[in-house]
Order: C-alpha cells, then sequence, then structure tokens
C-alpha cells in the first residue's frame, strides 16, 4: 500500500511538467495585461554570469503546466479566506462592490494636480480646438463617469477621508470657463437616477446599459453640432436583464445573432474586474447587466461618416463596442495618446510624430476621452504633442 | 537553485528522485554526486570548481595527516588543510570587511585607501567548509579513519540537500550511512522524508514568506519614523520569518536526505519554547552549536579550565565568532556578543533566577531577548539598531504608514502558535505524531493528500508570487 502511495505522489508531482511539455489539457487563460516570458537563447556567458538559470527559472514559472490553474487556486484562496484581491489596484468596498485604487483617489481629490497645471492643460485644449475648428475640424472631450462617483456608498471606510477639490473638479471647471467642447458623462450619470445600473458591481468600466445611452447622446452631440448631420442612429428595443458570464451572454449572442435578425445583441464586459481577479469560482450575485437590444438604421452611407481620431483610455472600448465605429468612416483610437490601436481593436504599433499628424490630418472629430480614474493624466499629453507638431 | 523556486519543485526534485529509485544501488551514489554537482553549478557556475578543487586537495591532505608517521608532519598538514579552509571562507566572506573596515582607518588618519574589487560571497560556503574542517580535524583526532574512497568524499562534502544551509553534518554522524543505508532502503523512509519536505516547504512559503513581508517594510521604513506599535509588530514578524524561514530549510533537506535513506541530525527543537539562553542554543541551529562546541569551545579548555574568567571569556568567545560566522559585518558580531553576554549572566545568576519563577515567565523573558537580538541580526548597523530598540522601549505614538492586512496576522498568529505549542503536552503529542515514528497505512493516506495539497498550495503561491498583473495596461 505505501508503496503505491509513493508511486502515486511521484507521479503526480510530474504532472506539472508533463503538462508543460506535452499540453495534455487546455488551460484556461488568465485574464488581464499578462506578459509570459519566453524561452530563453542559450550562451555560454548567460550561464557562467547567473542571468541564463534566473531567465530559465522565470520562463518555467510563468509556463509550467497547470500554472494558470494554480495561479487560481491561490487567488480564490486569498479573495476567500483574506479577503484579499489580486489584481494589481483593485479594492474590495462594502458588500463587494470592487473599486481600483485610482477611482478613490480621484473622488475623494487626495490624488489632485496643482490647479495651474490643469488650467495650462485645458488653455493648450482650448487652443488645440481652435485651431482645429480653423481647418474644419471639431475637437470634442468626453468625461466619462468613474465608479467613486456613481457608488461612493460602497468606497470602503478604510480609504474614506475628507473630499477635497478633485482633478475632475478642475478640468470640468476651466473646461466651461475656457469654452472647450465637453460632454460630461460623470455628471449626468451621477446626479441623474436611471433604471438598470451604469456602473456594474464588479466592472470598472461603464456598463452596456450607461454605454448606449452615452452613444446615443454622442450622436446626437455630433449631428446637432457638426456638418455630418446624416450619420446612423440607433434604436433600442428592449433591455434584456443577463448576468454578465459566458453561459448567458453565449445565450443572448445565439437568441440574437445577426447574421439572422436586424436586432443586435452586442457585449461588453461587466465583469472585467470580477475577471481580473482570476480567480476559480465566479464572485457571489453577479447582478444581471442590462444589456441592449437595439437596431440601427440602414439608410445611411459611410461615406457621410466622418473619420474620427479617439485619443483616450479603455472606456472607448464601450464606445466602441456600440457603434462608435459605425459613425464613422475610418476609425482610428489612440490608447493613452501612446499606443495606436486600429479598427478592429488590435495594437498595431506605437505612436510617432508622422503618424500623428498625418491621422489628425485626415480626421473630422478628435475627440479626447478619459474616465474619472485617470483624471489626473487628461490629455495624456495629446495638446502637448498637437501644439509641438503643428 | 533553491529548494522553493519552480524549478526544483517541478523540475529537479520530481526527477531526481524518480530516477534514484530505479536505477541499480550501485549506481545511486554517483548519481547523487552528480546531481548535486549539477545542483550546485546551477547557483554557482563558477564556484562549483573551486568546491571541487577544493575537496580534492582537502581529501588527499587528510589521508596524508593519517598516513603520516610523525607528529610534526601531521600537525604540518593539518595546518596546511586549515589554511585551504579557513582561507577560503576567509577570503570569499570577510576580505570585504577587513579591506572596507581597514580603509575606514586609513580614511580617518588620512592615508590613501587600498584599491580592492570585492570579492562575490559562493553560496553555502559558510556551510561546507565547517563540514570540511570536521573532516580533517577528527581524522587528525583519530576519531575517525579517512575514506579511501574519493567519491565518497565528494558526495559527503557536496550532497545536495544540505550544501546551502545545513544542518552541518560530522562525517562520523553519517559515514556508515553512506553505504549502509543502500541496504536498508525503506518507503517508509521515502514517505517520511516527503512529508517532512512538505512541511518545511509550507513552514517557508506560508509563514515566513507572508510575514517577511511586514518585517521588510518595517526595518526599511526608517527608524527615526516608526511607532512603538510598529516596532514591536516588525520585531515579532522578523523573528518568526527567521524561525520559519530557516527550519523550514532544515526540514526540507533533513525530508529529502531522508528520501535517500539518510538520518540528517535535526538542526532545530523548538527554540523559542527555551527558559533561558543557554537552552535556547540547545535548540537554535542545534548543528552549529554542536560544532561550535566541538572544534572551538573544548579546545579553548570548554568546560575544564581552571578560572571561572577564562571559562567565561571562552563562552563569550565562541559566540562571537558564532555571530561572525553569520555574516561579516559588525552588527552580526555584535548579536554574537549579545549572546555571550547573556551567556555568561546566565552562568553568573540568571540560571538561578529563572529556576525560582514560574517556566512560562523564563520563556517570555527569554523569548524578549532573543526577539531584541535579532534586531541587530537583521538591521544594517549597529546605532540603527539600537535605534529601533529604544523604540520598542521609548513611547512613541508616531503615525506609520504600514499596512497589515489579514493574511498577515494569520501567519503572525499562526507561527506563534506553532512556535509555542510544545509547551503543552498536547502539543508535544502531536509534534511527536507527525515527526516521529512509522506511519500506519491508513495515517500514510491521510498525510499523502495533505501533503500533496499542501505541495500544490506551495507551488500557487511561488508560481504566483511573480503574478500580479493590471488588469488594463496603462502609462
Amino acid at each position: 500500500m505505501k508503496k503505491i502511495i509513493a508511486i502515486s505522489i511521484a507521479l503526480i508531482l510530474c504532472m506539472p511538467y508533463a503538462q508543460f511539455k506535452l499540453k495534455f489539457f487546455k488551460e484556461k487563460p488568465l485574464y488581464g495585461d499578462i506578459q509570459i516570458a519566453k524561452s530563453p537563447n542559450n550562451n555560454w556567458d548567460d550561464y557562467w554570469s547567473g542571468i541564463l538559470q534566473e531567465k530559465i527559472n522565470i520562463y518555467i514559472n510563468d509556463n509550467i503546466g497547470f500554472r494558470n490553474f494554480l495561479v487560481r487556486v491561490r487567488n480564490q484562496t486569498k479573495y476567500s479566506i483574506f479577503r484579499k484581491p489580486t489584481a494589481n489596484g483593485v479594492i474590495i468596498g462594502k458588500e463587494n462592490y470592487l473599486y481600483e485604487g485610482s477611482y478613490i483617489e480621484n473622488y475623494f481629490g487626495t490624488n489632485t494636480k496643482p490647479a495651474f497645471e490643469i488650467k495650462n492643460n485645458m488653455q493648450k485644449a482650448l487652443l488645440v480646438q481652435k485651431q482645429l475648428e480653423a481647418k474644419g475640424k471639431k475637437l470634442i472631450m468626453i468625461f466619462a463617469p468613474g465608479k467613486g462617483s456613481i457608488y461612493p456608498q460602497y468606497i470602503p471606510d478604510k480609504m474614506k477621508t475628507t473630499k477635497k477639490i478633485t482633478n475632475y473638479d478642475l478640468h470640468r471647471k476651466y473646461a466651461i470657463e475656457f469654452g472647450v467642447n465637453l460632454i460630461d458623462f460623470n455628471k449626468y450619470f451621477s446626479e441623474k437616477r436611471f433604471k438598470y445600473p451604469v456602473y456594474p458591481k464588479y466592472g470598472i468600466h461603464w456598463s452596456a446599459y450607461s454605454c448606449t445611452l452615452a452613444m446615443d447622446s454622442l450622436t446626437k452631440y455630433i449631428k446637432k453640432n457638426t456638418a455630418f448631420t446624416e450619420i446612423p442612429t440607433f434604436k433600442i428595443e428592449k433591455y434584456e436583464l443577463c448576468k454578465p458570464t459566458q453561459k448567458c451572454v453565449a445565450e443572448l449572442q445565439k437568441k440574437y445573432d445577426t447574421t439572422k435578425n436586424k436586432s443586435r445583441f452586442d457585449y461588453l464586459d461587466d465583469y472585467d474586474l470580477g475577471n481580473g481577479l482570476n480567480l476559480l469560482f465566479d464572485l457571489d450575485a453577479i447582478p444581471p447587466s442590462a444589456f441592449p437590444i437595439y437596431e440601427w438604421n440602414t439608410s445611411y452611407t459611410m461615406e457621410k461618416n466622418p473619420n474620427i481620431l479617439i485619443v483616450g483610455d479603455s472606456f472607448i472600448w464601450g464606445l466602441y463596442q456600440f457603434g462608435l465605429w459605425r459613425i464613422s468612416k475610418e476609425y482610428k483610437y489612440w490608447y493613452y495618446n501612446k499606443e495606436i490601436w486600429n479598427e478592429h481593436i488590435d495594437k498595431s504599433g506605437l505612436l510617432n510624430d508622422d503618424i500623428f499628424r498625418t491621422t489628425i490630418e485626415k480626421s473630422d472629430i478628435i475627440i479626447v476621452l478619459g474616465g474619472e480614474g485617470t483624471m489626473q493624466n487628461f490629455g495624456w499629453g495629446f495638446y502637448d504633442d498637437y501644439l509641438r507638431t503643428h | 537553485m533553491i529548494f522553493s523556486s519552480i524549478i526544483f519543485l517541478t523540475v529537479f526534485f520530481p526527477f531526481f528522485f524518480i530516477l534514484y529509485y530505479v536505477i541499480p544501488k550501485s549506481w545511486k551514489n554517483i548519481y547523487v554526486l552528480l546531481a548535486s554537482i549539477v545542483f550546485y553549478a546551477w547557483g554557482a557556475p563558477k564556484f562549483i570548481f573551486a568546491i571541487l578543487a577544493t575537496t580534492t586537495l582537502d581529501f588527499f591532505l587528510v589521508k596524508t595527516i593519517y598516513h603520516s608517521r610523525t607528529h610534526s608532519r601531521r600537525v604540518l598538514f593539518l595546518i596546511l588543510s586549515l589554511c585551504l579552509n579557513v582561507g577560503m571562507l576567509f577570503y570569499f566572506k570577510y576580505c570585504n570587511f577587513f579591506v572596507e573596515n581597514f580603509n575606514l582607518f586609513l580614511s580617518t588618519i588620512g592615508i590613501k585607501n587600498i584599491a580592492w574589487t570585492k570579492v562575490v560571497l559562493p553560496i553555502g560556503i559558510s556551510f561546507y567548509t565547517f563540514e570540511s574542517l570536521t573532516y580533517v580535524v577528527d581524522v587528525y583526532r583519530r576519531v575517525h579513519k579517512p575514506l579511501n574512497n574519493f567519491l565518497q568524499y565528494q558526495l559527503y562534502i557536496i550532497l545536495f540537500p544540505k550544501l546551502i544551509a545545513g544542518p552541518i553534518i560530522r562525517y562520523h554522524e553519517i559515514s556508515e550511512q553512506i553505504e549502509g543505508r543502500l541496504s536498508r532502503e525503506s518507503v517508509d523512509d521515502v514517505l517520511g522524508g516527503f512529508y517532512r519536505f512538505v512541511i518545511g516547504l509550507s513552514k517557508k512559503v506560508f509563514i515566513a514568506n507572508s510575514v517577511a513581508l511586514v518585517a521588510d517594510n518595517t526595518f526599511n521604513y526608517g527608524v527615526e519614523n516608526l511607532s512603538t506599535q510598529a516596532a514591536w509588530i516588525g520585531m515579532l514578524a522578523y523573528t518568526m520569518q527567521i524561525y520559519f524561514d530557516f527550519s523550514g530549510y532544515s526540514d526540507m533537506a533533513i525530508g529529502m536526505g531522508r528520501m535517500m535513506g539518510f538520518r540528517f541530525p535535526e538542526n532545530f527543537d523548538n527554540p523559542y519554547t527555551a527558559g533561558s539562553i543557554t537552552e535556547f542554543w540547545r535548540r537554535w541551529h542545534i548543528t552549529l552549536g554542536s560544532w561550535m562546541r566541538n572544534y572551538l569551545y573544548i579546545p579553548l579548555g570548554g568546560n575544564q579550565v581552571k578560572s571561572k574568567i577564562r571559562l567565561y571569556f571562552n563562552l563569550w568567545f565562541v559566540f562571537l565568532i558564532s555571530g561572525f560566522w553569520h555574516g561579516a559585518a559588525w552588527t552580526f558580531i555584535f548579536w554574537g556578543v549579545y549572546h555571550g553576554v547573556f551567556l555568561v549572566l546566565e552562568r553568573l545568576f540568571l540560571l538561578r533566577l529563572y529556576s525560582k519563577i514560574p517556566k512560562l515567565l523564563s520563556v517570555f523573558i527569554t523569548f524578549i531577548i532573543v526577539n531584541i537580538g535579532w534586531v541587530f541580526f537583521r538591521m544594517e548597523s549597529i546605532s540603527q539598531a539600537f535605534g529601533y530598540v529604544k523604540k520598542l522601549f521609548v513611547v512613541n505614538r508616531n503615525y506609520t504608514y504600514l499596512y497589515y492586512d489579514n493574511e498577515f496576522w494569520t501567519m503572525l498568529i499562526l507561527g506563534i502558535l506553532f512556535s509555542f505549542f510544545t509547551l503543552s503536552n498536547y502539543g508535544k503529542r502531536i509534534q511527536q505524531a507527525v515527526f516521529g515514528g512509522v506511519y500506519s497505512n491508513k495515517k500514510s493516506i491521510a498525510m499523502a493528500m495533505l501533503c500533496l495539497l499542501l505541495y500544490f498550495l506551495c507551488l500557487a503561491n511561488i508560481t504566483s508570487s511573480s503574478f500580479n498583473p493590471f488588469i488594463y495596461f496603462r502609462f
């Protein structure tokens, strides 16, 4: 009997390496901005200095069999036993509402930049706006909502402090004062009451519901304030309530298969923070998200659409998902004014001055968009880059 | 290669042992030797040659000692061997320290410093040098004959489970086992060794690594800004870290040795339950204490010296050397001296005082003394260490921006519980049940399942330790 136990232990201990080499099982990938080490090049110099051994250790660590499962086990243990989130910057609030730390800092104003810096930034925004207007182009600034402002009641007590003037307050103040074109969804969604949640409990971006409302508002703004009056619009038939989990979403995708009918179901990840924890099991009591079932009018031609360039943070993805690409003839996206993402939301390279100039030259509408969580760096140097290159 | 690394746990450990059990007995020792060379060459690729060269030289020097006909010739080769071993240790471990301090002295008297390129310390040098010395001295003292088989000697020194961090094993403790264990192989040793290995791994990964974060943050915080509360918590965290890290490593070494049929000596015996510093050193790093007693204290005269002053000096000196052995820095020397002073005080009157007070009180006092000693062991400078100790006893309510989460408190409490639970008879029985004796079939199944669970939880922690991504990349 003991020999059987010993042999069983030996076989079990070999399984991670066997999986690494032979890949018996398909492993569910981990969620998040994850860098996996590649197999190092062997050379004697690196071996003598110890660098090769370190690289091999990291490579095996990142690629060992069942690693994704083991990471989930560890994360689940830390979450379930110690209430400890294992994604960088994630905070567990009251009633398990998840936040990112920067959203709370921005809400309380603990990371507010000096007022003169923000004022300076908005002055530059106005200057850029005027220069673009002279060329027949429109600059629009959009403030996406912040979870701190939408759900301050769930912020954990240990993170609460006296609310001071915030990056958002100052950006809004100076944008309005100087007459910068502004659509402020943070104010809109935090002050009004809505039928469905505008922010998901376990998500860090606006919900599918609030995204469609925002997209609707943006479309109407463009039609009213630019020469592009014939851009397509959409009509919402209803909202389907569905937990933002794979099973539920797959059912809706099947039900509203757009190859068979006009009504669209587009999915937005309302569970990205939950996914980002990389747990073994879904979080408790995931509230259903309200996914719009909507239909775009088909009587439009892309030729009458503007070329849209959008510069900003990850809140762009929600607008893209609900049709920003549909109202653009050519759509360009610069993630944090650094990475170029193409029409298919894939990274395609880094921004440089030539691409900066040529893209702006071709664009009709330029949107600079950011959520409250990244408001401390709003613009990400876009206005400076424009003034430098023009 | 450290035992708690992914490459060791998922590659070296399972495949080494599987092959070990499969190959013929006559090949096992050479196989272990080769694996040990690979193990050391992985972590210290250049120094493997140094260790192979010095062990080769030592082997022949010791044979010459044994076969020398005259006493003077024996002494000569003994001195040669001692110079080789201690010289190696001195050069790699202590030269930097002496040159730095000498240069400091030269600076104060206005003389130009000596140019010196810092020497890198080969991993494990303190441990295998001391083992080499036991072999040399014991052959000289005719405690045992030298080995005829060069490979067996190499195996004794380079045996990988104990090469990096002990236990320090005297040759005569293991000599019979090198060949004799092969005819006594048992599955109980394999399983018992595996369980011990996993317990050691768990001590390190769950307790030591968890409390280490707080210990590091506290000791790096800046003594002047620490509150009294934070100072006590940080000190306690380090006390648990060093014990569970070191004893965990010893458990892993002893466990792996047992899996090969070796019975290494124990290195820790619930040291924080000691009721005096004297007792502490019979329970903490036992093999080092044993080495110091046999090769330093006794040659200096031990307890047999005529004067009390000489006795106290011997005690204090041995601990000064112990401190210095731990590291080439004044803080380690001070730590050794600190323990030496308490040993002397105990001989003078403290032991008599402890005998008159409840045992728990003497345990508590000893624990505090040991804790304070660890502050000197951990700090970079003696003045900082004194500053830290002052914070412990002069109440300071500075707000310290250190965060203690639930995981830290849980592991700290578990650490304290495991450190002291053998003060009760119930705790002693549990320890005996886990570590002592042979398991029944039922108990083996339960232990195997528990240890596999712990093993994979440790693996999960280790592989995830570098996993802390942002959900979205940001600039």
